[in-house]
Parts: structure tokens; sequence; C-alpha cells
């Protein structure tokens, strides 16, 4: 085959075409750990990447059978609709009632009552209402 | 109502008329969804076909407000699996928001939803209360099954149809209830395996009946007792239509089980469990044909006792199967003949309608007496109406005493309905002698015509004295059927023996059975007529001589003017000479013009005729006709 440009190029760079051919040659050495580093950092990105999507996707699929509360109130809480501030004020609320797990708030309508709410959240006893109002 | 749509851009309701229909479309770059229908009061709401899918209810009641923005939905995903179907839509278009909580809770994969429940059944509040029975009862968990089986004698009516719902899904939980120590879950249990009619666990209640130790033992045996009892009733009963259990095989797994326990008796003891096998076994069951040929077998007297005393539908099936077979032993034989409960009789009588009651009847030929018509029981008049003649079958068909036989006869005869009557009648002619013939004379006089009939048809063969005259009377009866029976019963006094034996009849006897002939024979007219037609000369003749005979000539006009007509002249002359009483206008002219005729024996027959008939008044001829019909 016949380069002419890459050829040219190849003379510009003198010092490169001179050690062309050293890996091909008997008195070239092993290959070093840091040759293979880019190649490691590749992969074990790749994999993270993987078992990022792989986690988010278990976290998301409620068709898989399992046993597991925390899914069960994200599960509830994606049937009634709720955004993220209000998952997180039923879930304190759960904590606080001392009920065994957080889903159990969504069978619990005492635990919103405003007089047996927890002093933490007196003062989102509004949200606390209209929370009640949405799943009640 | 269903709603269909396909994976696209576009889609409608598969029914307008059930008025709704589902339209998937984009505005402003966003999937939206509308449902329109004319059945929830909300309109043209915007929801997504994932929503529809997972929360139907939601969907259509006030709680579908709370839906996220539509672009969040995987659509594409939703729009595969869209085949909707909006089953029974909600009378009330507001859900509560906690229905979707247990629909979630109820369906959900996850197994925390259990615990969650149970701990639920601790509420206060009513709903969340049964939503949570409710959800626990739909879910395929034993443990959830058991919280809810160990309340179940608190529950309100209500509640535990919520708990009924549930059959067919429980059975885990019900074994394991069956099983407990605890006492309450056991009653439970118990309950509610009736109420379910669950089979399945006829074995482990066996097993539990059998435990001597088990204070269990006795409330298993009496449950066993009563579900071997329903399925007998499921056997061979009525089938209900919803229930897709096939009963034969339930039964075959269940006779297993208490096959396995006959065997083990000398070890319980449980009489109740071998009364539940002989209710289940059939008659082609090896293990009881070995116990009832062997009186010295443990359960025997157990077996026999039930086959005579048990009123399970599925004893007197398998007693009547026992009727139906070929060698039944004589001691099944006298089981039947000691059963007197009025359902067990109605069954018995129930099988003279059968086809195959000559098989039974074979084997009913054995049996000498029936309890069922002793003096201290019910007699035969007390009997429905249907049920008097199919007893009346029933003990002719049997082995009994032609004695006993008359009595009940008699007794039907004359206490007895029409049925009864009438079947007692047709009885008593298998049955010779002075007494069935007096039975069969009283019958004669019966008010229904019906039992007069059956009497009348059979009088002639007794031979009684009074016989004929008796039926002469009855062919002027106002009933046709008795008239029928009569004459049938006189059928040897047919117009075709008569014509065959007139040449040999004294006149007396020509004149006497002629009369009879023409009351018994209704076709004795038209033959008349035929043989008024017939080609040889003398039978023409002798057909003119027996109208006269039978005074049939005002009847036989017609014929016998036509027979002024023939080309023999002495059937003419014999014409115009019978035709003397028949003092009709046609007649006359016939003979007026006969007096015209090329014969002059027909010509004088003729006019002779003529003069007879000025020599009477008028009317006088139509008169005979009339007394003759008084004659009659």
């Amino acid at each position: 085959m016949n380069f002419p440009m890459l050829a040219t190029h190849l003379f510009a760079q003198f010092s490169r075409w001179e050690r062309l051919g050293d890996g091909l040659h008997r008195s070239r050495g092993r290959v070093e750990l840091m040759d293979l580093l880019p190649y490691l950092i590749g992969m074990a990105l790749l994999a993270a990447a993987v078992a990022g999507v792989a986690a988010y996707i278990k976290h998301n699929d409620l068709s898989k059978p399992c046993d597991d509360p925390n899914k069960l109130f994200r599960e509830l809480s994606r049937a009634h609709g709720l955004d993220r501030s209000s998952q997180r004020l039923l879930w304190q609320l759960a904590t606080l009632a001392g009920l065994p797990q957080p889903a159990e708030v969504f069978l619990t309508p005492s635990a919103f009552e405003a007089n047996q709410l927890p002093e933490q959240l007196r003062t989102e006893e509004n949200r606390v209402r209209e929370l009640r109002e949405i799943l009640f | 109502m269903q709603a269909r749509i396909s994976a696209g851009k576009q889609a409608e309701s598969e029914d307008r008329t059930a008025g709704i229909s589902f339209v998937a479309g984009r505005s402003n770059g966003k999937n939206v969804y509308t449902l329109k229908t004319d059945i929830c009061d909300i309109q043209n709401i915007i929801i997504s076909p994932k929503c529809l899918i997972s929360q139907p209810r939601l969907a259509l009641g006030k709680g579908f407000a709370a839906v996220k923005p539509l672009s969040s939905m995987r659509h594409n995903r939703s729009l595969r699996a869209c085949k909707i179907c909006l089953r029974s839509p909600p009378g009330n278009n507001v859900t509560s928001a906690l229905e979707t909580t247990f629909d979630v809770l109820s369906t959900s994969r996850n197994e925390s939803a259990v615990p969650a429940l149970i701990n639920a059944l601790d509420c206060n509040d009513g709903h969340v209360y049964e939503g949570a029975i409710q959800a626990l009862v739909a879910r395929r968990n034993k443990a959830g099954h058991l919280a809810v089986l160990a309340r179940w004698h608190i529950l309100s009516a209500s509640q535990r149809e919520l708990v009924l719902e549930g059959r067919g899904r429980m059975s885990g939980a019900l074994r394991d209830a069956v099983l407990a120590d605890d006492s309450q879950l056991f009653e439970n249990a118990c309950e509610l395996v009736v109420k379910f009619t669950e089979f399945d666990l006829v074995p482990t209640l066996v097993t539990l009946a059998e435990n001597k130790i088990s204070e269990h033992a006795k409330a298993a045996t009496e449950l066993v007792a009563k579900l071997t009892s329903q399925l007998s009733e499921i056997v061979y009963g009525p089938r209900d239509p919803h229930d897709r259990r096939d009963p034969n095989s339930i039964r075959r797994y269940v006779l297993e089980s208490l096959e396995r326990s006959v065997e083990r008796f000398r070890c319980h003891g449980r009489s109740e469990l071998i009364e539940a096998f002989v209710i289940l076994a059939g008659p082609s069951c090896g293990l009881l044909k070995k116990i009832l040929d062997d009186p010295h077998h443990p359960c025997y007297n157990t077996v026999v006792g039930t086959l005579a005393n048990s009123r399970s539908a599925g004893v007197a099936q398998l007693l009547m199967d026992f009727l139906q077979r070929e060698s039944t032993s004589l001691s099944v034989l006298n089981l039947i003949s000691r059963r007197a409960d009025p359902p067990f009789v109605a069954r018995l009588l129930a099988s003279t309608d059968d086809k195959s009651f000559p098989k039974v009847a074979k084997n009913l030929g054995r049996i000498r007496s029936f309890s069922w018509l002793q003096f201290d029981s019910p007699t035969i008049d007390s009997f429905e109406e249907q049920d008097q003649a199919r007893c009346i079958k029933l003990i002719t068909a049997s082995g009994m005493n032609p004695d006993a036989i008359l009595d009940i006869l008699e007794r039907a005869l004359i206490h007895g309905n029409p049925a009864g009557r009438y079947a007692a009648c047709e009885a008593l002619a298998e049955f010779p002698g002075d007494r069935p013939s007096q039975l069969i004379l009283r019958a004669v006089r019966d008010l229904d015509p019906e039992v007069q009939a059956s009497a009348t048809r059979h009088l002639r063969d007794r031979h009684l004295p009074g016989t004929m005259s008796t039926l002469l009377k009855l062919i002027d009866s106002p009933h046709e059927i008795v008239r029928e029976a009569s004459r049938e019963a006189l059928s040897e006094f047919s117009f075709q023996n008569y014509l065959s034996r007139f040449e040999t009849l004294s006149d007396d006897a020509r004149r006497s059975t002629g009369i009879v002939v023409r009351k018994v024979d209704t076709e004795t007219i038209p033959s008349l007529l035929a043989e008024m037609e017939n080609k040889s000369r003398k039978a023409r003749m002798r057909a003119i001589e027996i109208a006269e005979t039978m005074q049939l000539v005002p009847q036989l006009c017609e014929g016998l003017i036509g027979l002024l007509s023939d080309e023999d002249h002495l059937v003419r002359a014999a014409a115009a000479d019978a035709l003397q009483l028949c003092k009709t206008q046609e007649v006359l002219e016939a003979l007026q013009h006969a007096t015209t005729d090329s014969s002059a024996a027909v010509q004088n027959a003729a006019k002779s005729s003529l003069a007879t008939f000025n020599s009477i008044p008028n009317g006088f001829a139509t008169g005979i006709a009339t007394s003759v019909e008084a004659q009659l």
C-alpha cells in the first residue's frame, strides 16, 4: 500500500520512527500494569454504570416478588401520586409514630390526628392534614 | 362493559352503546389520553392507560386528580398493554383513596404487604379493618389467611361475607388451622371448612378423627360426617352450576381416605367414619361388598345400621343402586324392606317410573314385605296422587302375599284418588278369583271414567253373570272412554263376524245379535254400504236383508236407492221392498221411478212399497228410525 502523506508525517516525527517496531523485538519487556490501567478504569466505570442501571431498575420494578417494606412504601406512594416531599413527610410520620414498617402509615388514619402528631411535625400540621385528605 | 384501545395514537371503545370511548393523542407535545363516558359523571378527564390498568377505580374516581403529569408515564409500554377491561364500573363515581391503598396491598407482589395488613386488623377504623380483611383474603398468603381465620368468630355478618369470597384460596390456612392446638382457631376453621365445602381436607380430618389423644378428634369426626353428607348431596343431588368441581373425582378422593379408615376401624372405633364411608361408597365398592358378605367383619353392624337408618341421600342412592343390580344379597333387600322413612319411600316409588324398573322389579320380587305398608304405618291413601299409582306398581312387582296385595288394592279402590284407583283396577287384572272380580265389578261403577273404562276392559275376561248386560249398558255411557272400553270388551260382536255367521243364525238370533253388533261396531253402516256395492249378487242381497234385520233401513236409504239401479232385477226388487219403511221424498221419487222398471217384480215391489207409504201417516216412517234408536 502506498500512503505518501502518512510517510511524510512519520518522517517528520523522526524520534518515534526510530522506536517503531520496538514492541515486536525480542528485547521488549513484558506488558506493564500501567499499560492496562486505562482499560481497567474503563471497564470499572462500565460495570458501575450497569450496576447502577440494574439497581435503578430493581428499585423501581414493582412487578418482581420481594419482601421489601421500603419498596412497598414507594409503591403505595406512587399509587397515590405523592411527590418526594410528601413521601418524606409520610416516612417521618411513620417513623415517629413507631409503626413497624413505613407502609402502615397508609393504613393508620390515627397517625394523622393533629393531637397525636409528634413534636417534630407540629410545624407540618397543615401538610399532614392535606395528606390525610388525600390518603383517606 | 369493555373498552379496549390498540397500540397507536387513536383508539376507540368497542362498545359505543355502553357510552364509553377512549382516545389517545398528543396535545402540546404531551401524550394525552381521554376517557369519555356517560356512565361516570367525570367526562373528558385526562388519564393514562397505565393508570387505568393499574388503578381503574382511581382513574374513574375523584382520586384521579392526584395522578402525576402524563409526561412521567411510560406510555409506550402502557399502550402495548392497553387491553383494558373496565368491568363493572362503580355505581358511585367517588371511590376512596383508601380503596386504592387496599388495591395495591392486595395485588402487590411485595410480601411486606401481609404484615402491614395483619397489623391493620388491630385498627379501630371500620373501613381499614374491613379493607384489610378483604385484601388479606385476596392475597395467597397463609399467614394472612390464618390471621383472618383467627378473627372469624368476632366478625360481623358483612365481614364474614368478605371472608367467604376467599373460597378456594384458603385451603392451606384451613389445613394448618384444623391441625392447630388453638381451640378457637380450630373451631373457626371447622365452620369455614363446612361453608367452603373443603373436601380436600377430609383426609387430614380423618387422620385427626382417628387420633384418640387429640382433643379435637370428636369435632373432626363430626366435620367429616358433615362434609361427606354435603358431598353426597352434591354427587346425588342437583348440581350447582357455579361449582366447577367434578363431584365424582372428589368422591373418589374422599372415599380413598375413608376406605383406609375402615381398615383401621379396630384401632379407632369411630363408627361415624364408617357411616361416612357407606354414604359415599357405591354398589360396586369392593370393600363394602366384602363387609356385607361377612357378618363377622368388625364394621358389619355399623354398615348395616347405616344402611337401615341413615337419611343421607347417598345411602338412599346406594340402596337404589343395589336394587338395580342382579346379584343383590338378601341382607340388602331386607334392609330395603325395613326402610320406612318418607324420603326413601318416595325414592323407591319414583323408581317405578324409571326405565330401569324391570331390573328393579326382579329384586322387588324377592322382597316379601315393606315396613312402610304395615298396619301402624300410613296407608296407601295417604300418598300423593301419582305415588298411589307408583305404590301399586311397586307392590304388584314385589313378592308380597297376594292377599296382602289385594287388601291394598281394595283399599286403593275404595279410598284412593283417581290415579290410585285406576292403577289398582289395572293391577287387579293380574289376579284371578272371585274377590278381584267383585272389586272390578265395583270399579265399573266408579265415578271416574278412566277407572270405569279400565274395569270395563277387564270385565269381559272374568265371565261373570250379568257381564253382557252391564257391558251393553256401558256402551251408552256418557263418557267416550267408557264406550270405547265396552266396545273393546265386546270386540267379538264385530260386523265382520256377524256377516260371516249370518247365514247360520236363526231369525231371532240374527235380530238380537244384529242390534248388539250395531251398537258395538261403529263401522257397521259403512261396512253395510260397502257390502251393497259388492260384486257378488248374493252379497248385495244379504246386505239388504241385514239392513232390514238390524233395522238400519232409514240410515241406509241412499245405498238402497242406489240398488234400485242394480243390474240384477232381484236385487232391485229387494231394495224396492226394503225401502217401504223409509218414507222420505227422495225415496218416494225413487220408488215412483222404479214402477217403470223393466222387471215386473221390481215394479210390483215398488208399487207395494208405495202402497205401504200411503197407508202410514206422514212422519211415521221417520218415527220408526227414532223408535229403533230408542230400542238400542
